[in-house]
């Protein structure tokens, strides 16, 4: 996408980042008798990337506006370094955020969009110009930003949210419209900048590139928390164990006397989750029942996530 | 607020479109003045620059243009978007409305002075040509631009609030005019006691246009300046209590 790699970015020296970043405590929206966001609660921390999952109409985007004060909460509060977001001192050097792919008057360039918005927060132009070069828009600068691809617009947003040098960013969608350059570069931005010690929450529907961008995971369906986990405990959660055996009644009673739960049985197959390989072996050997293949099955986010909010609806 | 008037004054320089309306009131503003100077209407020998009936053109169409100026300040960035950075930017609302009412009263200024200058550059050449010896003084005319600035920069702050509080474009440019170039004409014979007292009214009070027996310039400044406050706030408060999705 001919954007500088993060290897490119000015290092800085700055100030180890307050934990947490995010705070949201019982927060809630109505709209009328609809209940976008209910009495959710998370903290986003500095030094990883917090990924913002939950199907399509959960109130990610709603949250994700309660945090930057664009939409006010019936209950509960939403703070950034402890401070509700209006009351922040100089906001866009601690917030950056992309919440709309197009956001921007067409008929203006891409580079005015960002001297207008770095006017408002007292950013010099030549600031400009190094973010215009870091998204890798500088040659299309001049240009009407209504002419740009959803990629480029996606970037233009971007270097929006990152006028201000930004120590926390919050993106909604990000990835939508980028090509596989723009995804690998956004990934390796995104983990570059919170190993700088810096907070990121970004929301995705897109699971496969959140399994490769985020660390940590903040689950809501319907307004409401699901699960607030690393991506890792998400997906050992679902992990299952996939046992061959002839006598699968017996094990499976043996496994269920023992609190193990048994998901499936499929032929000479049981499927066991939450247990590793070493402790069923040992209940088969226990009841003399013959084993005759034993093997994890590799959970992705997609099945952790469907389960969660499958359970949950 | 420095940062925030500054971004307003760039956002206004660097649209097209408002280019587009500079171009559009100097066109107006220049076919006008040669309607009324070839026409049937006469330049007078006996009034000074300032009272020439050309000089009207300017007094009528710069305030309209003040007025679509103001209404684009917030329904532009609704209907782009761009509210959503300008917000984030600045989340303090007030403030962006006040940066966005200093940044279109100077544009206002700025189309009143346009549509004077153009009406003189063209009306004055054809009264010579007509052998009207065209008297003026610098007082008469700083009053008429004056006037004419007063009475923009309010219609630019009318404009702001009821964009603001509308918020669709469409909608808020055609009520407005809708009611400014015909709504107030049919109420005035309905309810013509009620109807002088009308923003449109007032407006043609301040720059000396028909003033009415009630509303002397000072008068319709006094009324329309009470329309834009009302505006304004009421843009305001729909402002600080609107959600942003």
């Amino acid at each position: 996408m001919g954007a500088r790699s993060t290897t490119d970015r000015r290092p800085v020296e700055r100030t180890p980042l307050s934990s947490p970043a995010i705070e949201v405590r019982g927060l809630t929206k109505r709209f009328g008798s609809v209940r976008a966001v209910d009495d959710l609660s998370f903290e986003v921390h500095p030094g990883v990337v917090t990924g913002f999952l939950g199907p399509n109409g959960a109130g990610k985007s709603t949250t994700l506006r309660m945090i930057l004060g664009l939409v006010a909460p019936s209950e509960g509060s939403a703070t950034v370094l402890g401070l509700m977001y209006r009351r922040l001192p100089e906001p866009t050097g601690v917030v950056g955020a992309v919440l709309e792919t197009q956001s921007f008057n067409p008929l203006r360039s891409g580079r005015n969009h960002l001297r207008v918005l770095a006017s408002a927060s007292g950013i010099p132009d030549r600031r400009v110009d190094g973010v215009l070069e870091l998204i890798g828009l500088e040659k299309a600068a001049r240009r009407n930003a209504g002419t740009y691809s959803l990629g480029m617009r996606q970037r233009l947003g971007l270097g929006a949210a990152l006028l201000g040098e930004p120590r926390i960013l919050i993106l909604d969608e990000p990835a939508n419209g980028l090509d596989p350059q723009g995804i690998r570069w956004l990934r390796d931005f995104l983990r570059g900048f919170a190993a700088e010690g810096n907070a990121v929450l970004v929301s995705s529907h897109v699971l496969t590139e959140m399994a490769q961008l985020a660390d940590e995971a903040i689950v809501i369906n319907r307004g409401r928390l699901v699960r607030q986990a690393s991506l890792s405990e998400l997906t050992s959660d679902s992990r299952e164990l996939v046992v061959v055996t002839p006598e699968k009644e017996r094990l499976a009673d043996a496994l269920h006397e023992r609190g193990l739960e048994v998901v499936t049985v499929d032929g000479d197959e049981l499927h066991v989750s939450g247990a590793d390989a070493a402790r069923v072996g040992m209940v088969a050997f226990e009841i003399r029942v013959p084993v005759l293949g034993l093997a994890e099955k590799e959970s992705s986010l997609e099945d952790a996530f469907l389960e969660l909010t499958e359970e949950d609806a | 607020m420095r940062n925030q008037i500054w971004s307003e004054f760039r956002k206004l320089a660097t649209t097209r479109s408002v280019y587009a309306m500079l171009a559009g009131l100097i066109g107006v503003v220049a076919l006008g003045v040669v309607a009324t100077t070839t026409g049937g209407e006469e330049g007078s020998l006996l009034v000074p620059l300032e009272q020439q009936v050309f000089m009207n053109v300017s007094l009528t169409i710069a305030p309209l243009f003040g007025l679509l100026l103001g209404l684009r300040a917030f329904t532009d960035e609704f209907r782009f978007g761009s509210i959503v950075p300008t917000l984030l930017a600045s989340p303090v609302r007030l403030r962006v409305l006040g940066a966005k009412l200093v940044a279109t009263g100077g544009g206002g200024t700025l189309l009143a002075v346009i549509a004077v200058v153009v009406s003189i550059v063209i009306g004055v050449p054809i009264l010579v040509v007509k052998n009207i010896d065209v008297t003026w003084s610098i007082g008469g005319l700083a009053v008429v631009v004056g006037r004419l600035i007063g009475a923009t920069v309010l219609w630019t702050a009318i404009g702001v609030g009821v964009g603001l509080a509308v918020k669709h474009q469409v909608a808020a440019i055609a009520g407005t005019l809708v009611w400014i170039l015909a709504a107030e004409g049919i109420l005035s014979g309905l309810i013509p006691h009620v109807a002088k007292y009308f923003p449109g009214e007032a407006g043609f009070a301040v720059v000396g246009i028909n003033p009415t027996e009630v509303l002397t310039p000072a008068l319709g400044a006094l009324l329309l300046g009470a329309y834009a406050l009302v505006a304004v706030a009421l843009g305001g408060i729909l402002m600080q209590r609107r959600d942003i999705t």
